[in-house]
């Protein structure tokens, strides 16, 4: 027999036994090829296996303050969880000894549960008027009846456990089992599932054994399926452990593609900056030393243009190096209007150039919140850049600053940041990988560069989001959103 | 500074390559000649005095001589090292040597005795960080400056290098005006006139 992993409540541990015919059936659960057969099969080991629905109960956490109707609710709320709560890896101090006494005193006790479950389930069957209500109650009294010994169960596993009230003992038991096993206690007429439970004790305690039921765990075994079901609860924690594993990997795999890919092109980075900066040296130094000399107009303007090409390449690079590998964010408190004319300051001779409008809708009460500004101002202008390079010619880029409502995102309400343009827009195909510095199949004077990976990458080191909506020939509206400080509560999707 | 009939300590002191306060040490206890300025009584030292008290110490006089602030430039990039040269010399008041290597620099720096050394970080033997330290682990250079250029991108990199001793650090591809600015300032000579 196998034990169930450890119970803890404050110090004090409990280690219920699983039964290897148990072992088999948690088994075919976890292998079984659909959800819905999953949770039937979750549920038919609920039912023939007491100790197994008391660590179920005890496990279900996260709705300890909400009672389940029936055994099959319960095992539809918990099948998600079961793989990563059947955690072997803590032994806790009892390790896996025990005494044959404890054995017998197990098959006992979950003989009583069944016979008491049973009998309360027939029982509120037959009280009930329609047979929808019926089926309901006796689910529930069937519930019930299983874990009216759970304190028994923990008992022998561990600590003693009470539920008296007054009792202030600590225990796994979630709160709704403990009211309903403190109501049990009680002598009132309170009608509903406990009554009948409370019945069902009473008479399985008077009438003894002559109510025999028949159960999975109960029934008669042959010796060979009884050495079959010990070998399969022998290898249960490995399995378990290895499914657990290959669920984690499957859920991980994405985020650790992204985090090898930006590894890679980390890597990749680091040596392109020092093998192309320096051949750029050279050109861009030949350059402006020939341009000092040259008096010609014409070839003066060329040289200057190789010069600024060579610094193109090479911001290029610095750009996937800033992608790739971001300075670590230095936080400050930052107005959001600041920041905004602090990185369309420049751009304000290359928009009257090409004939475009810079629009600003501020709020005039100064907005603040902590953001590292240097890479902020880099994230803002990148998006304007975007703008600009996007319209070409004329047209008019609006920046707005708002905040959000507190509800939406975080208690505290996010600012948001937005660049539009009354630009060409984007094409869906294009916009699903606006952001990726991976895409290469941009459209031209759209997202050249990295730009828009830049931003992307520092909005989202802020724990902020950053989202476009275009359609096209109507330009389109990037968005930042960002907490008032770095790495607030992620954005609900 | 080429061809100044009087020097100040300061001016003194960067061209013995010892500190301000030897040269003042020096001046009061007379070893080394010169006058204080009516009124103001700051010391002045004439030149014939400055090459006398060079020349009964051992000092190498060239520096005072031509007049010249010495520059080493190193790195492997042997195109690139012309380039500079030549950008250093249109500016006429250079003393220049170069070098391709670490080993190479090292020598130089403790031969040539240079005020700047324009180091590329990545050299082919040892790295540009070595050659800092080294530098600084020698009290006879603490007067020597020096620029990195790199084309690296890392800024945790570049305080390392801060760290090890490096004035100043320049990414490649820089503009040439940039690189003569820095190495002025960091001489204390005037700018170069543009153009």
């Amino acid at each position: 027999m196998l034990r169930l992993p450890t119970l803890t409540a404050q110090a004090a541990e409990w280690r219920l036994p699983l039964p290897d015919q148990a072992a088999v059936q948690l088994l075919t659960c976890l292998f079984a090829p659909s959800q819905r057969r999953r949770v039937e099969c979750l549920s038919q080991t609920l039912k023939g296996y007491p100790s197994f629905l008391v660590w179920v109960v005890c496990r279900d956490a996260a709705h300890a303050a909400d009672p389940p109707e029936t055994i099959g609710q319960l095992a539809n709320r918990f099948s998600p969880e079961l793989l990563s709560e059947l955690n072997w890896s803590d032994a806790g101090r009892s390790g896996n000894r025990w005494l044959s006494s404890s054995e017998k005193r197990w098959a006992s006790l979950t003989e009583r549960s069944l016979r008491v479950a049973e009998l309360a389930a027939t029982m509120a069957g037959e009280t009930s008027a329609s047979s929808g209500a019926s089926r309901r109650q006796s689910g529930q009294a069937y519930l019930l009846g299983l874990l009216h010994g759970a304190c028994d169960w923990l008992s022998s596993c561990g600590p003693a456990v009470r539920v008296s009230r007054g009792a202030t003992r600590a225990s796994p038991l979630p709160d709704w089992l403990v009211r309903s096993l403190q109501s049990l206690q009680l002598e009132a007429d309170d009608g509903g599932a406990i009554a009948v439970v409370r019945q069902a004790v009473a008479q399985c305690a008077t009438r003894g054994d002559e109510h025999a039921v028949t159960s999975p765990a109960a029934d008669g075994k042959q010796k060979e399926s009884a050495d079959e079901c010990c070998l399969v609860g022998a290898i249960l924690p490995q399995v378990v452990t290895t499914l657990r594993r290959l669920e984690q990997l499957e859920s991980r795999f994405e985020a650790t593609l992204e985090q090898e890919k930006l590894e890679s092109l980390r890597e990749f980075a680091y040596g392109a900056s020092h093998e192309i900066n320096n051949p750029l040296a050279n050109i861009s130094t030949r350059a402006q030393t020939l341009l000092r000399e040259e008096t010609n107009p014409e070839k003066r303007r060329r040289l200057a243009t190789i010069n600024a090409q060579a610094f193109r390449a090479h911001e290029m690079i610095s750009d996937m190096m800033l992608f790739a590998k971001p300075p670590e964010l230095v936080p400050e408190l930052v107005e959001v209007q600041e920041l905004v004319r602090a990185s369309t300051g420049e751009l304000q001779p290359q928009a009257d150039q090409q004939g475009t409008k810079l629009v600003f809708q501020m709020p005039p009460v100064p907005v603040m919140f902590e953001g590292d500004r240097v890479q902020l101002i880099v994230a803002l202008r990148s998006l304007c850049v975007n703008a600009l390079e996007a319209l070409g010619s004329g047209g008019t880029v609006e920046i707005r600053v708002g905040t959000l409502p507190a509800s939406a995102y975080d208690e505290e309400p996010w600012v948001e940041i937005s660049v539009a343009d009354n630009g060409p827009g984007i094409p869906p195909h294009v916009r699903r990988h606006l952001f990726d510095p991976f895409f290469s199949g941009r459209e031209a004077g759209r997202g050249l560069g990295l730009g828009l990976s830049k931003c992307w990458r520092i909005v989202t080191l802020h724990g902020g989001c950053i989202d476009v909506v275009s359609q096209a020939g109507q330009g389109a509206v990037f968005s930042i959103r960002l907490p008032r400080r770095p790495g607030a509560a992620p954005p609900a999707k | 500074m080429s061809m100044k009939t009087v020097f100040t300590t300061g001016e003194a002191a960067r061209i013995c390559k010892v500190s301000q306060q030897t040269i003042i040490r020096c001046f009061d206890n007379g070893t080394l000649k010169g006058f204080r300025v009516p009124g103001s009584r700051f010391r002045r030292i004439p030149r014939d005095q400055l090459f006398q008290f060079m020349r009964d110490n051992g000092i190498p006089t060239d520096a005072l001589e031509s007049g010249k602030r010495k520059i080493l430039i190193v790195d492997d990039d042997e195109e690139l090292v012309e380039l500079l040269v030549d950008v250093f010399e249109k500016d006429g008041r250079f003393d220049i040597r170069t070098a391709n290597n670490g080993f190479d620099a090292g020598m130089l720096v403790k031969e040539f005795r240079p005020d700047l050394v324009v180091l590329d970080v990545m050299l082919p033997d040892i790295n540009g960080k070595e050659v800092c330290q080294r530098v600084r682990s020698d009290s006879n250079l603490e007067t020597v400056k020096i620029i990195c250029i790199s084309g690296m991108v890392e800024q945790d990199k570049v305080a390392d290098l801060k760290a090890a001793g490096a004035d100043d650090f320049i990414q490649k591809p820089f503009t040439v005006d940039r690189l003569l600015e820095r190495s002025c300032d960091l001489l204390e000579i005037e700018r170069a006139l543009a153009g």
